[in-house]
């Protein structure tokens, strides 16, 4: 038996984002830069997404 | 992939990803799936020889887009390691990546809250030993977030605020403190070790924090994670959860960035178990009182230094 699901309110009632919110998706792209950290993105095999993320003269003391 | 069903009775979902059931579990460190692809080795889920921080998206999901998301976050390429044992740098680097996903996964339509949290030791359920956190993104407003939006209402204002300075003022609680930075066992805690980890400033989430605050914050994970490590001379099994301001709608004016632990373990050796009173009543049967086991906490820390 598979059993109604019953939404609580404000389940997936669409609202306006938060103030300076970008709706936008990110598509895949080169470099991207944030604070201390960039980043590149990779699709796998499969189709999931990877990033990876560096700091650039990261200290490395294992 | 997943079906949510809502709990009339507990008057709160539940995720059925009966697929998860296949996850990896528990492997052999030469096969483990968060290592690098290195030459001649297996081919891991990171397919490069070396990496500092990773994040992709779950092979076993308990949400997917378009209803929410499921991602790792790798902490470092070496299989051992904690929070802890990170050099400071790579841990504040880890709170930009907190940042970028929270941001990003936020700004969906069908994301209305972002978890990003830690499961550390087999006592907590992990699956896999190497470093590393995972995030969650509801299509729902889950009920731990909702309950602190409705003490913010309850308490007029900033419930974490307002407990924060609670905690300041009686002090007894108090396991480290910083410029920016307060982590205390909180007053009515539910396990033995719970310790908060809170802004002094109202801050909504990560977004919100100065580049300062997010070093303040690395640094008192770091801190936190030795003086739990250090409290058996072991290292201490836990479940971090990053609590931030719901993502859809009009940011709350309550919602106060703060990092929960909540650690099993009530002594050496011995767990704390959800059992009658905590799962047929909701009602936590505590052990330990917060005072004393700040004490405790606070010396390891100390000694963790």
């Amino acid at each position: 038996m598979r059993w109604e699901t019953a939404e609580p309110p404000g389940a997936g009632d669409p609202q306006s984002s938060q103030p300076g919110r970008s709706k936008e998706p990110q598509q895949p792209s080169g470099e991207e830069q944030l604070g201390p950290i960039s980043f590149t993105r990779e699709v796998k095999d499969d189709g999931r997404t990877l990033i990876l993320y560096r700091r650039s003269g990261e200290c490395r003391d294992g | 992939m997943g079906d949510l069903r809502y709990n009339e009775l507990r008057g709160e979902q539940v995720d059925y990803a009966i697929h998860r059931q296949e996850r990896t579990f528990l492997p052999e460190p030469e096969q483990c799936p968060l290592c690098p692809t290195r030459p001649g080795g297996p081919v891991t889920e990171i397919p490069h020889p070396a990496f500092e921080i990773v994040v992709f998206e779950n092979r076993f999901p308990a949400f997917v887009e378009p209803h929410g998301a499921a991602e790792v976050v790798v902490y470092t390429d070496s299989h051992e390691g904690s929070l802890g044992t990170l050099p400071a740098e790579r841990v504040d680097s880890l709170m930009w990546v907190w940042r970028q996903r929270y941001q990003e996964l936020g700004a969906r339509e069908d994301v209305q809250y972002v978890l990003i949290f830690e499961n550390r030791g087999v006592e907590v359920g992990v699956t896999l030993h190497h470093p590393h956190g995972q995030i969650y993104a509801y299509p729902f407003l889950p009920p731990v977030p909702e309950r602190e939006l409705q003490a913010d209402e309850r308490l007029g204002g900033c419930a974490v605020c307002a407990l924060l300075a609670q905690e300041l003022a009686d002090s007894r609680r108090v396991v480290y403190e910083s410029e920016q930075v307060v982590v205390y066992v909180p007053y009515a805690a539910r396990w033995a070790f719970e310790a908060h980890v809170v802004l002094k400033s109202h801050r909504a989430s990560l977004l919100d924090c100065a580049p300062a605050e997010l070093s303040s914050l690395a640094d008192a994970l770091r801190a936190l994670v030795r003086g739990y490590d250090a409290l058996f001379d072991a290292p201490f099994p836990y479940v971090m959860a990053v609590h931030q301001a719901p993502t859809q709608g009009a940011a709350p004016t309550g919602s106060h960035l703060h990092v929960e632990f909540y650690p099993p373990l009530r002594a050496a050796g011995k767990l704390k178990y959800l059992a009658g009173s905590e799962q047929g009543a909701g009602t936590f049967i505590a052990d330990t009182l917060p005072e004393e086991s700040a004490v405790t906490l606070r010396e390891a820390i100390a000694r963790g230094a």
